[in-house]
């Protein structure tokens, strides 16, 4: 199954166009794989550098609202840009927590 | 965006402060656009909506796993790049570590350079010397040296005064360690009048300043009739070493007394008219001269006048 093939079996389970069984049929980890994959190849467009990371975070929510993500642009930049600052957050805590231990 | 921030980050306090507001502000700005990308459109609650938003919020976990699709997995130099860059708590942590361990190693060698080269070449001259004992007072260092030189190469020989004993000891240095563990087997021979014993050294010979070794056949004669003498009282003058070892040994014809009311002890050295009693001097070791035991070995270097003043006549 290419890439373009399973994004538009995406889009038709999350527009309801097509029966949710395309995808369940799948094992679970098959599932995520393919989702990750159609997802990272996205986030790679916006954030190349840190897609790996974004993509893995994004994955960790419900798969519905992945799903959601994958069929709204809007949304999926929103999405983006909320992890990134997530992680640029996170990056700071984690420079002042290893200043503090050097010390 | 730093209260949305706030909102990912601590989810209990953003729900409490006025994070909520933003987070309503914004579930208003998207909702419309939601509406018009879908193909069928739904009404739904606006807190509903804004729930949903939030628990979306909530869930985004920085420390979340990477995920590689599988065209990514086999490109070993795009791992390399990603990892270079990746923030991750995890990353830093290792960074930090690496960064902490490198400078212990570096701070340790650094350290321990000058005193693991000094200890070095302190052991490895141990290890080329050999201890000496139960020599007689017939028995000169040129000798001992003499005999030794059929183990291997002597670099360095001292002969010293025993204050517990009329019989000497020595230290013999050798070039290798193989002459040193040759001198081993000598161990029971007869020197002078005398059998010696041969032990392993556990202490190495300092080397003498080079500048005050003898330069000429004269000084290395003057040599061989001149001692070193320490733990001299520091209120002992001159004449007082001069008189002692004059009576005890022979006629001296130079004497250096070196040393300060600072230091607790001084040192002299003894320069003899006749060789013999410089070996004799030798014997003195142990006796107290003012109130302190001397001890007496034979001088590596001799006693040079000084230019303020002239050469005494023998």
């Amino acid at each position: 199954m290419n890439r373009l093939c399973f994004f538009n079996k995406v889009v038709k389970v999350a527009r309801g166009d097509s029966p949710p069984f395309d995808l369940a049929s799948l094992p679970p980890k098959e599932q995520r794989d393919l989702i990750g994959e159609t997802l990272f190849f996205m986030v790679e467009e916006l954030e190349p550098q840190f897609a790996p990371k974004i993509t893995g975070m994004i994955l960790e929510l419900d798969q519905d609202k992945v799903l959601h993500l994958l069929v709204t642009p809007k949304a999926f930049k929103e999405m983006v840009k909320e992890a990134m600052e997530v992680l640029a957050h996170s990056f700071l805590q984690q420079m002042k927590i290893a200043r503090g231990k050097r010390c | 965006m730093a209260a949305i921030t706030e909102m990912a980050t601590d989810s209990n306090d953003v729900i409490n402060d006025g994070g909520t507001g933003d987070g309503i502000e914004k579930s208003t700005d998207s909702k419309p656009e939601i509406e018009s990308d879908d193909l069928k459109p739904k009404s739904k609650p606006e807190y509903d909506q804004m729930k949903k938003l939030v628990a979306m919020f909530k869930k985004l976990n920085p420390e979340a796993k990477e995920f590689f699709p599988s065209y990514k997995r086999n490109t070993n130099q795009s791992d390399d790049f990603v990892i270079a860059i990746k923030p991750s708590g995890e990353d830093n942590k290792k960074v930090a570590i690496n960064r902490r361990r490198r400078n212990n190693y570096n701070q340790g060698r650094r350290v321990r350079l000058p005193g693991r080269a000094s200890k070095a070449q302190r052991e490895d001259s141990i290890r080329r010397t050999v201890y000496v004992s139960d020599i007689d007072q017939s028995v000169t260092e040129e000798g001992l040296a003499g005999l030794f030189s059929s183990c291997g190469q002597v670099v360095d020989c001292r002969i010293c005064g025993d204050p517990n004993s009329v019989l000497r000891f020595a230290f013999v240095e050798f070039s290798d360690d193989q002459g040193a563990r040759s001198a081993l087997s000598l161990g029971g021979t007869m020197i002078g009048y005398y059998p010696v014993r041969v032990l392993p050294s556990k202490t190495a010979i300092l080397p003498v300043n080079p500048t005050f070794l003898p330069r000429s056949e004269d000084e290395r004669e003057m040599c061989s009739r001149t001692i070193y003498c320490t733990n001299v009282d520091k209120n002992a003058t001159e004449d007082d070493v001069n008189t002692f070892f004059q009576s005890a040994c022979g006629e001296v014809t130079r004497l250096r007394l070196l040393g300060d009311q600072v230091h607790s002890t001084r040192i002299a050295f003894v320069e003899f008219a006749m060789a013999e009693s410089a070996v004799a001097a030798l014997n003195c070791s142990g006796i107290v001269l003012g109130s302190q035991p001397i001890r007496v070995s034979p001088s590596k270097t001799p006693v040079r006048s000084r230019i303020t003043r002239s050469p005494s006549p023998n």
